[in-house]
């Protein structure tokens, strides 16, 4: 049956079957749901469970916000937005390659594959995995829709079928986004484009994400009552929601015109794929490998220009190396672009707290109650950059570290020192510049940010201590650069909320002890540099390519 | 049959391909020279249907690459020089899912790369994953991936890359048997030994034109060279090997 169906929609199941066994086949063994061959005899597939229980505890956590929430229609819209932010920044942070990344096109392009089996094979595999996530996240909220007041059975049912349809429409939304650019947009162009592409939908999913959690925080959701407006027909969650409205007795003129609204624009946009995008998708594709091709050297060489500070041996091949996949690996650059949106909003979230920040040595608790989203943003921001630079396409490439007399040390710590000059110190300095404004001094602020710097560059440390790696040295595997950002994310909330309120409430009050502390600082960061280079040296020994 | 019709490719104002018309015959070996960047890879990947012509055609097997592309990909066997292949797959399972493609009965498929396997001499490899293998085994699951559904026209683009010397000495004898069996083969290697001694006619490209055409007795005969080694290097416009090589060792002096 799914054969005969599949052959109308002008897809050979043969070789569609095919095409998405052998790329789910790759996922599992070299991607999402990757697990080492020693690991593999132990169980079958250990890294699906892992990822899986990932999204699980995150569904876990969302579940208190669904029973916080006043009624099954609020609750629902909850949990379908956190389903939708979750699928997009999935596709934006690792499945962009589905639509634009031609890297199979020299495996598969003189093989006789018509361009809609291809398209339908690459969004299929797309879809187990956003299907995947979405049921993973709704797991413990549809248990508790069916058991917590009463047995529902009906609208976990519609619970689940509403989760589904949200991870579709989110991903062919965004699929139509990136697609309608591959027609729109010069082939020579398109990689630019779809770094500000990331940028401009990172900005869009990670804001709402933002708007979301601020209202949960707040403790608004048990008070929260909903009026059906026509205006909430615009929002994508409740088209999704209004499913499970639907059994618990909800069926006036809104949750029709939802159902109807989702179901209608969700099936446009697969129409619209059908109709237009497969067909022209092998064409793209082709297309976007020409643009590879055309880059000849025509004229003189150009000098190559050291980055300052970053003038000699290791630290400057380091340097060069760092800037120059950002400039031409579109992966990693995309990877950078998809951090700088969530620093950005948490900056922005800190800095229009009401009534402004106060300065940290007068006002501590005051201070640190309105700036904890902007140190949270200090912490997360050079985790996140640390853990993108350690994989990468070209990640074979790193034979040359081990075959040169270079002292791998000096080149993870040159890295370190790259993020520190070129993204940290930036910060700062922005920061201060802020800071300027709400201080009651000048030299307040100069202490400040030079604190501040002095345990950024200790977490860094930290880092380069616990997880030494040689820059751009290890294969890329999908679903770890989202767990990267949700797990940098914690970790960096615990350890500024440790940090800042040992600073607010033991350190900042006191001159002495402030002055104490920047000593120990200070030393702690000689020593640690030491130590970091000693450890990497050993580390290293062993790192050979490290996968 | 390979037939070649002012085939052209531009990148903005580079030209890669230069109006190349050409035609290869059942049973002929055509060797497709030239140096780095003089166009072979493009010409290939047109003629593959990887890639679209800037302007001309070309028919393969009795199908326009234009508007049959499916039809050639179908008749087609290719070895790429980047020997690309999903390497997180045992060689069992890429020959499986290439026979999958051609729509070959999975019985027979497995049959038939069980025999290739074990020709190579990698059959115990063929449930190790394509990454954990050694350059050459992959060239042989590469060679075997391409042959599988027993092309008409075969297109191999540095075919013996990484192979052992014995596995290039089946290889070649293969090519032969195949011309012989009435396939058409495009050939392109920049060994011009192995070229020399098994293509029966020879073309040279430059800068995406076709500099000269004939066998590789011919083509020395011609431009009065001693060896058709000597011929490639005058053909291509080469600067003397030796002093060349001179002004290498100079630069590294450099202080």
């Amino acid at each position: 049956m799914i054969d005969s169906l599949l052959h109308r929609f002008d897809i050979d199941p043969r070789q569609f079957r095919a095409l998405l066994r052998m790329a789910l086949r790759i996922d599992f063994r070299s991607g999402l749901f990757a697990t080492s061959r020693k690991k593999k005899r132990r169980g079958r597939f250990p890294g699906l469970w892992q990822i899986l229980l990932f999204y699980g505890f995150l569904g876990l956590v969302l579940s208190f916000a669904v029973i916080e929430a006043g009624d099954v229609f609020l609750a629902g819209t909850i949990m379908m937005t956190f389903v939708m932010l979750a699928v997009a920044s999935s596709i934006l942070v690792e499945f962009q390659s589905v639509v634009i990344a031609p890297e199979d096109y020299h495996i598969l392009g003189h093989r006789p594959i018509s361009s809609r089996t291809y398209f339908s094979f690459r969004l299929a595999n797309m879809l187990v995995y956003v299907g995947l996530i979405a049921v993973s996240i709704a797991f413990v909220p549809v248990l508790f829709f069916v058991f917590w007041e009463g047995f529902r059975l009906l609208l976990g049912v519609m619970a689940i079928l509403g989760i589904l349809g949200s991870a579709v429409f989110t991903s062919m939304a965004i699929v139509f986004v990136y697609v309608n650019l591959l027609r729109w947009v010069h082939p020579k162009k398109l990689q630019r484009a779809f770094s500000y592409l990331q940028l401009l939908l990172s900005f869009i999913v990670y804001g709402s994400g933002m708007i979301f959690s601020s209202l949960f925080n707040a403790g608004v959701l048990s008070n929260m009552h909903v009026e059906h407006e026509q205006w909430m027909l615009a929002l994508p969650p409740t088209w999704f929601s209004s499913l499970m409205s639907l059994t618990v007795g909800g069926r006036g003129w809104f949750e029709l015109a939802s159902i109807l609204v989702g179901t209608s624009i969700t099936a446009i946009l697969i129409a619209y794929a059908y109709a237009t995008m497969s067909l022209e998708y092998a064409g793209t594709i082709a297309r976007l490998t020409e643009s590879h091709e055309k880059h000849r050297g025509n004229g003189r060489p150009s000098r190559v220009v050291s980055l300052p500070m970053f003038t000699r041996n290791e630290a400057r091949a380091a340097a060069l190396l760092v800037r120059n996949q950002f400039k031409h690996d579109q992966k990693f650059r995309m990877s950078v672009l998809a951090i700088v949106p969530l620093t950005a909003l948490y900056l922005i979230a800190g800095l229009s707290g009401g009534g402004g920040l106060a300065d940290p040595f007068s006002n501590p608790a005051e201070h640190w109650e309105k700036a904890n989203l902007l140190y949270l943003a200090l912490a997360f921001f050079p985790v996140l950059l640390f853990a993108s630079l350690g994989r990468s396409d070209s990640w074979q490439a790193s034979w040359i570290f081990h075959v040169t007399p270079s002292d791998k040390g000096r080149i993870v710590l040159a890295v370190k020192d790259v993020l520190v000059i070129f993204f940290i110190i930036p910060y700062l300095l922005g920061l201060g510049i802020v800071f300027l404004f709400y201080f009651d001094s000048v030299q307040n602020v100069l202490l400040h940010v030079f604190t501040l710097s002095m345990l950024s560059h200790l977490i860094l440390q930290v880092l380069v201590m616990v997880y030494p790696h040689l820059p751009f040295s290890r294969p890329l595997r999908k679903g770890e650069r989202t767990a990267n950002i949700f797990v940098g994310i914690m970790v960096a909330a615990i350890v500024m909320f440790i940090l800042v309120n040992v600073l607010s409430r033991v350190i900042y009050p006191s001159a002495v002890a402030t002055g104490v502390t920047l000593v120990v600082l200070a030393v702690l960061t000689l020593v640690f540099e030491r130590l970091a280079a000693e450890r990497v040296r050993r580390k290293t020994r062993l790192l050979q390519f490290g996968s | 049959m390979i037939r070649v019709l002012d085939l052209t490719k531009r990148f903005d104002d580079f030209t890669a391909v230069d109006h190349i018309t050409l035609t290869v015959e059942p049973g002929e070996i055509l060797g497709f020279l030239g140096p780095n960047g003089a166009g072979k890879s493009t010409t290939v990947k047109m003629l593959t249907g990887m890639m679209q012509p800037t302007q001309g055609t070309a028919e393969i097997a009795g199908y326009d690459i234009l508007r049959d592309p499916q039809e050639v990909k179908r008749r087609i066997g290719y070895i790429p020089e980047s020997g690309a292949m999903y390497e997180s797959l045992t060689p069992a399972e890429y020959l499986d899912f290439v026979a999958s493609l051609y729509h070959l009965d999975p019985v027979l498929a497995e049959a038939r790369f069980n025999d290739l396997l074990e020709i190579f001499g990698i059959l115990h490899a063929r449930d190790q994953r394509l990454s954990e293998l050694s350059k050459g085994m992959k060239q042989k699951v590469m060679i075997s991936s391409a042959l599988l559904h027993g092309p008409e026209v075969l297109f191999l683009d540095e075919p013996l890359n990484g192979l052992d010397a014995n596995a290039a000495m089946v290889v070649k004898e293969l090519l032969k048997k195949l011309a012989a069996q009435g396939k058409t083969i495009f050939f392109c290697s920049h060994i011009l030994e192995v070229v020399e001694r098994i293509c029966t006619r020879i073309i040279v490209i430059d800068r995406g034109q076709q500099i000269i055409a004939g066998t590789a007795e011919s083509i020395t005969r011609d431009t009065d060279s001693a060896s058709f080694e000597d011929a490639f290097q005058r053909i291509t416009g080469v600067r003397d090997v030796g002093e060349m090589s001179n002004d290498f060792l100079a630069a590294l002096e450099r202080v």
